[in-house]
């Protein structure tokens, strides 16, 4: 079976949309640090939960800045050569001394350079306490991938010893890889973890010769679960929270109706994670950084769609999220029936079955809602709720309602299908969970 | 591009006329017995009993102590395998390789309750010190790799150790191919099996191969084949909890699963083994080197240190003129090289 996207409509969508709104075809970018050289330093640090947890971190710094759980994501352009330098800034507890660290670099031919070769680990040239380890590899396919420790992993990788690493494609920014069926209008990253805080306290209290850490790294428990280093409702907050000085980045989705949404899904812990993304299927293109292709040069061939992500600890995936309103049976905009305000037309110039600006799914257009709406009195609030069904509106709300949803978006959640996962040391809802929020044309997403 | 696991390929068709020549028709017929040994773990760490499968004494004296995971079956295309079972073990003990077809006779007992239940998958072979012995065969090999395990109480017997490899045939790209089967241990079910009870089975060893790597040690070495030639990794999973092989080094071609080939191979430098599953890939080292290949479950401790258990260095070893290259002898379902 084959499929292919339809890539002259997407494109001729796209420009239209430029057009008329002025919009920037690449926004949302994914949080990171670009280059060719980057200097990391191995630090602790506090992962703050939402239960009121505080975690001992060792994580990945960007050179002299705080640890970061995740490690900075390394953003860089294929066929870069890229060279890392890895400093032991790490301290421990206790009389033992600190553990060398390392990063391995999965998919990559990462090579230790003559010059600071560091120690030889089992795994790979490690960096003493204090010292240091420079790598270099090739950035030679373009893709999603991951870096870790590769010393002790089972605990350093625990610890927070983890990050993303992008390779962006020559064929430019608006790609993911080298074919015109792997464009995107905006991308999202959202590397899934886990973390069993016994290990990490018997780690502050004791350091790494501590008797108490041996049964929990054999057969860990994990209580908090993390998308890009943060648990829910944390990951809906703005990047580079000061509260949250080890834990940079969100997980916050925005897009419009009609866009193609890159998601790059990696699993950073031990353990599965199954993703699922309400409100539709997305299309897999590729894994651990190749294309599902036929053959070379082929495209997304092999794609298909899912509505859960199998994320596979130390894989990644690729996926193409698209969302219209397409199959709901009612018109996302209003009728003439819900007030003057809502009367719209639909307008499919070329056929799709679309709005050419709006992306209406127009065989919906003017369907009413199929259920009576409810009064406010009978409804409980939540800060998302515009007050309004319909995409883009904002309705009246009691004082003090709402807020959360200044454009009237649709939200919707995307979180671990293991459902156990969505808490915060038993405290539902939270853990590994956002929310996409989809917005109307010409509403800002920043 | 398309791949088949079939063995009428060039180079398979040389495979076959080798083995059809060294076992003298396309059958394996091996002399396998159920006996009890211990494992000794890495890291000094009390022996702990085992189940396991070896070749056949021939009675059950003079048993050799130390377990490892049944000797490697390798059966050929569209040939059969027949494997002699002798039971040492204090139970009834059977054998059964999912994937491969052949009949079953489930043996039932009835519980106190006076239900009739199962008991085991198919014929076993009674607990009678090893008097009684029995054939269990499969007809028509299907290319690809397999698990053989009991069939008796597996939920038991399987965590114990009553598991090995059956390999059928060799994918015409590869030169070589190597065996990769993941298990875990859980001394806690093993001091007294007949009580054994997998309800809180909580591993302590992660093995590959029957070896968990030691902290602080070089891990166990697995022979990777030669540079520049394409080797054909086993992966499977004896254990109960998923594992995610990966290889610090080139990608793999995933090629099969369950025995089954995939329609298109897939790129991938890591692989999805979940438990009972088996997945063939092709691997072309373009280095003569060590690659590190591991559990990015991060099954890498031993006895709770890390550092150890999931992880063996394939040794890739240089290129070698081609028309020194000596095949496996099959000598009693055992490679020896």
């Amino acid at each position: 079976m084959t499929t292919r996207f339809n890539l002259t409509m997407q494109l001729s969508m796209a420009i239209v949309l430029a057009l008329l709104f002025q919009v920037s075809p690449l926004q949302a970018r994914i949080d990171g640090i670009t280059g060719t050289n980057f200097t990391l330093s191995v630090k602790t640090g506090r992962v703050f939960t939402p239960d009121g947890g505080s975690i001992l971190l060792w994580g990945y710094a960007d050179g002299a800045g705080p640890a970061q759980y995740p490690g900075p994501t390394l953003i860089v352009n294929e066929g870069d050569t890229i060279t890392i330098t890895l400093n032991n800034a790490l301290t421990v507890a206790g009389a033992n001394p600190a553990p060398n660290v390392s990063i391995l670099f999965p998919g990559q031919r990462a090579e230790a350079s003559t010059t600071d070769p560091g120690v030889p680990g089992i795994l790979t040239s490690e960096a003493v306490p204090g010292g240091s380890v420079t790598y270099t590899f090739i950035a030679d396919h373009p893709g999603t991938y991951l870096y870790y420790s590769g010393t002790d992993p089972a605990l350093q990788v625990e610890m927070g010893l983890m990050g993303a690493i992008i390779v962006r494609p020559s064929s430019g920014a608006g790609f993911a890889y080298n074919h015109p069926d792997t464009a995107f209008d905006r991308e999202y990253l959202f590397l899934l973890s886990e973390m069993d805080p016994r290990i990490h306290e018997a780690i502050e209290f004791d350091g790494p010769q501590s008797t108490a850490v041996g049964p929990y790294l054999a057969n860990p428990f994990p209580v908090v679960w993390f998308i890009n280093g943060r648990n829910a409702p944390d990951t809906l907050d703005i990047p580079n929270l000061p509260v949250l000085p080890n834990q940079p980045y969100n997980s916050a989705p925005m897009m419009h109706p009609g866009e193609r949404v890159l998601l790059r899904v990696i699993g950073g812990g031990r353990d599965l994670h199954p993703f699922h993304h309400h409100g539709n299927h997305s299309r897999i293109i590729a894994r651990d950084g190749r294309l599902l292709a036929s053959s070379p040069g082929a495209g997304p061939d092999l794609s298909h769609e899912v509505f859960t992500i199998k994320s596979v600890p130390g894989e990644t995936v690729d996926a193409i999220f698209e969302w219209t309103g397409k199959g709901l049976g009612w018109d996302i905009y209003g009728t003439p029936a819900d007030g003057p305000q809502f009367v719209h037309t639909c307008v499919d110039g070329n056929g799709d079955d679309f709005d050419d600006t709006t992306h209406e799914y127009c065989p919906d257009h003017d369907k009413p809602i199929p259920v009576v709406l409810p009064d406010n009195l009978d409804l409980a609030f939540g800060g998302f709720y515009s007050g309004s069904p319909f995409l883009g509106t904002l309705g009246s709300l009691p004082p003090g309602e709402g807020g959360l949803n200044p454009h009237g978006g649709f939200a919707y959640m995307w979180h671990s299908h293991t459902e156990k996962e969505l808490t915060n040391f038993d405290i539902f809802p939270g853990g590994l969970m956002t929310m996409l929020i989809i917005v109307p044309q010409g509403a800002s997403i920043p | 591009m398309n791949r088949s696991l079939s063995a009428t390929g060039k180079y398979g068709g040389y495979l076959l006329v080798l083995l059809l020549l060294l076992t003298a028709g396309p059958s394996l017929a091996v002399n396998l017995a159920a006996v009890e040994r211990t494992w000794t773990p890495p890291d000094g760490g009390a022996a702990i009993r085992m189940w396991g499968f070896v070749e056949d004494p021939g009675s059950c004296t003079a048993l050799p102590n130390s377990w490892l995971p049944g000797p490697i079956q390798q059966g050929v295309v569209n040939g059969t395998l027949s494997i002699t079972l002798r039971n040492c073990l204090s139970e009834p003990v059977s054998l059964i390789i999912p994937g491969l077809e052949t009949n079953l006779t489930p043996q039932t007992f009835v519980d106190a309750g006076g239900r009739t239940r199962v008991r085991a998958f198919t014929h076993e072979v009674p607990a009678d010190n090893g008097t009684t012995v029995v054939t269990y065969s499969w007809n028509n090999l299907r290319a690809g790799t397999y698990l053989y395990q009991s069939g008796s109480h597996p939920a038991k017997q399987v965590p114990m150790g009553l598991y090995g490899a059956v390999t059928v045939g060799r994918d015409t790209a590869a030169a070589n191919d190597v065996v990769l089967l993941f298990s875990e241990i859980d001394p806690a079910l093993h001091g007294a099996a007949e009580a054994a009870n997998a309800k809180n089975y909580k591993p302590k060893y992660y093995l590959i191969n029957g070896q968990s790597a030691l902290p602080g040690s070089a891990p166990p070495v697995v022979a990777g084949g030669r540079n520049q030639k394409t080797l054909q990794l086993r992966f499977l999973n004896a254990g109960l909890m998923t594992h995610v092989p990966t290889i610090q080094g080139p990608y793999m071609t995933l090629i099969a699963e369950d025995g089954y080939p995939y329609p298109y191979p897939r790129q991938q430098y890591s692989v999805l083994l979940p438990a009972g599953k088996t997945i063939d890939a092709l691997w072309s080292p373009d280095v003569q080197a060590s690659f590190a290949l591991y559990d990015r479950r991060l099954s890498m401790t031993t006895n709770g240190t890390p550092g150890g258990g999931m992880l063996v260095s394939l040794n890739v070893a240089k290129k070698f003129p081609w028309i020194l290259y000596v095949p496996p002898i099959i000598h009693g379902g055992i490679v020896v090289p």
